[in-house]
């Protein structure tokens, strides 16, 4: 039987839910990755005023039904071992939303519920989705909680212009058509990428809503608005980082918060960030000039382009 | 010393009432207008919900033309955006040049506790009050401000009724019932002035309504008239008895007093929430999974239609508003989402509800 994992919100946690799966005689199958079609799938289900991965996530399990028997859309309380924090409400609901937008389908949909931000939540989980998927007896190694970046080789060599920073919630980059996209223009223009994706460290996660309440008096409520913080802050203190790009989607309600008070933490220690939102409309064109003018800015700053 | 904070519907004579009886001088927060909610704009993120908006806007305004030395906000726990609010003010606040002592109230456990400012709360009110009377002058306080949440809710309740009759006369009485319910110094009076306000305000019911409708969804755009473009009003205007569903009250039984840690939680009212509904499941955090609850059981009680509101981007809103038109399908209740936000304007969502008022009115002609 094939089980459809969607990619977006819950991607990071593909790689060792599928090793899962296969233990249990399932066969994983992943969409693919977004593609124009997938977004225009996307807004015609989810119309409404909710932000742009949502539609995406929606798009990707519109794919993910078509290709498989059984789709897994998780109920995660948390989706990082980080003790208290939560998952941003939209991806928290979506196993309800893609019933509600899927209507009939909706026998389909599994949906095992969990908290990875628990201790021992990652091996609850795992019984939980085979009790899902009508497991029973004896279930094959429970492995520890692997998080899964699809990290980006760099095509080119050097040398660099500069180096710049790029932070996001992974599900943005690691999307093609968002975080990909930027990953790439950067590139073309000239600039080294160290991104979200490399620096982060699941080891180190736990820690982040601490580094986060040291710089803003209080963490963040979602735990990927711990670890993208974090990460960003200490680009902030590093020389080895010239300047940061965050790539945002429209109307996300946790990047209003996260991005405003980095800009801040930024703008008081004069170091360039950009807070770049992407949405449906979003053109290259206009991406590519605003990428270089900041680009020319670094550079100008450091005297390269005057000098 | 002096003590403000940001307007909040009805309630905000609550919070004067318990500043006023610790022995804080209140800074009346400036009324809520188009000013208010372009000033919070040019200093708020870009994505920051509406309520977060016009708070700051009207923080700003107060502390400009009043001044203040305390600026007191609730905290929470998330995952509603709200909780963080009190974190931004502060800093948009200072960076803005006000200087003042800050008042974030966060529960006293669990992740995202706050000990030392709210140690730093109780001295303050202790040095205000006077520190051997405060416990007992803390109850007082709290008893009073509670005493006005309620009446101030009640003829609020009752005004939603009765402007669909007359709405001149039913804003007048309220207007002055709810004055009487401010000034009032003790809880006697505040029972004998809502008493007397809501005969006052029942008197002007008459006759069936042209429909009856209930608002749901996210409570500041609920309880703040200003933050749904008044709304309230405008279905008043057109004949429709409305009832609000989440209450600042509801909240704090609910949600902050029934999270209370023990003793205090042996003292405090609280009140069970049933949110469970077969279409949301999750609790999506702020009213969200409320907002979808209610709908079965405004259904049993008569009515002929909800009116779902929420800030544009409002993250456990925009969830719901998802689910709702499947639930609104199988429990049989027409349901209008509105999102606002600083370019929603009052002629817009008037001429929405006047066509969704006549769906429902040819709706209920259909079913009768």
């Amino acid at each position: 039987m094939r089980v459809g994992l969607p990619r977006g919100f819950f991607e990071h946690l593909h790689g060792w839910v599928s090793s899962f799966l296969r233990g249990l005689g399932f066969e994983p199958v992943t969409s693919d990755p977004t593609s124009r079609r997938t977004l225009e799938e996307g807004f015609k289900l989810a119309f409404s005023d909710t932000c742009l991965p949502v539609k995406i996530y929606a798009g990707h399990v519109r794919e993910a039904l078509e290709r498989a028997d059984l789709v897994l859309i998780p109920r995660l309380e948390n989706d990082l071992p980080m003790w208290g924090c939560y998952c941003c409400p939209k991806s928290k609901g979506m196993a309800d939303v893609a019933r509600a937008l899927f209507g009939s389908e909706e026998v389909r949909i599994v949906s095992p519920r969990g908290n990875l931000g628990e201790k021992r939540g990652d091996e609850l989980f795992l019984r939980e989705l085979a009790k899902a998927l009508g497991v029973e007896g004896s279930l094959p190694p429970l492995s520890p909680l692997r998080v899964d970046l699809r990290r980006r080789r760099s095509r080119r060599e050097g040398p660099f212009s500069a180096r710049v920073g790029l932070v996001g919630y992974p599900y943005i980059l690691m999307d093609e058509q968002l975080g990909g996209v930027v990953f790439s223009r950067l590139e073309s223009a000239g600039a080294e990428v160290v991104s979200f994706l490399d620096l982060f460290d699941l080891s180190s996660a736990p820690r982040a809503p601490e580094e986060v309440k040291r710089a803003f008096g209080k963490p963040f409520f979602w735990s990927w608005s711990n670890a993208v913080a974090s990460v960003a802050l200490r680009m902030l203190e590093t020389e080895d980082v010239e300047a940061v790009i965050m790539v945002e989607s429209f109307a996300c309600g946790t990047d209003a918060w996260v991005g405003s008070l980095l800009e801040r933490a930024f703008a008081e220690r004069g170091k360039p960030f950009m807070q770049l939102v992407m949405d449906e409309h979003t053109a290259d064109a206009g991406l590519r000039t605003r990428l270089e003018a900041f680009l020319d800015m670094v550079l100008w700053r450091r005297g390269g382009l005057c000098s | 010393m002096r003590v403000t904070l940001p307007r909040m519907g009805v309630a905000t004579c609550a919070f004067k009432g318990f500043y006023e009886a610790l022995g804080f001088e209140f800074v009346e927060p400036a009324p809520l207008t188009r000013r208010t909610l372009d000033l919070g704009v040019s200093f708020s993120p870009e994505f920051a919900c509406l309520p977060f908006k016009i708070t700051l806007g009207n923080l700003i305004e107060t502390l400009k033309e009043r001044g203040s030395d305390v600026v007191a906000v609730l905290g929470g726990v998330g995952p509603c955006r709200f909780g963080y609010y009190g974190v931004l003010y502060r800093k948009i606040l200072g960076d803005v040049g006000f200087r003042f002592e800050f008042e974030m109230f966060d529960p006293p456990s669990g992740r995202f506790e706050n000990r030392r400012m709210l140690l730093d709360i109780l001295r303050r009110w202790a040095r205000v009050g006077g520190k051997l009377s405060a416990p007992s002058r803390l109850v007082r306080a709290f008893y009073l401000a509670w005493r006005k949440l309620k009446a101030a809710e009640a003829l609020e309740a009752e005004l939603l009724i009765s402007r669909a009759h007359d709405l001149k006369g039913a804003e007048r009485a309220f207007a002055r019932a709810l004055r009487e319910v401010d000034e009032a110094g003790g809880a006697d009076e505040v029972e004998e002035a809502a008493r007397r306000g809501l005969a006052e305000l029942r008197a002007i019911r008459g006759g069936r309504p042209r429909a009856r409708m209930a608002l749901v969804g996210e409570i500041y755009t609920v309880v703040e008239p200003f933050a749904s473009c008044y709304v309230e009003r405008t279905l008043g205007e057109m004949g429709v008895e409305v009832h609000k569903s989440v209450s600042t009250s509801h909240f704090a039984e609910s949600v902050l007093f029934a999270k209370a840690p023990w003793p205090l939680s042996c003292f405090l009212p609280t009140c069970h929430e049933d949110e469970l509904n077969p279409f949301l499941l999750e609790d999506v955090g702020g009213h969200g999974r409320r907002s979808v609850a209610v709908l079965e059981e405004l259904k049993r009680d008569g009515f002929d239609a909800a009116v779902h509101l929420m800030p544009f981007g409002c993250m456990p809103e925009v969830t719901a508003q998802l689910v709702i038109p499947r639930a609104s399908e199988a429990v049989g209740l027409p349901v209008i989402s509105l999102a606002f936000d600083e370019q929603t304007s009052e002629a817009g969502v008037r001429t929405r509800l006047e066509a969704f008022l006549d769906m429902v009115l040819w709706r209920k002609r259909r079913c009768a």
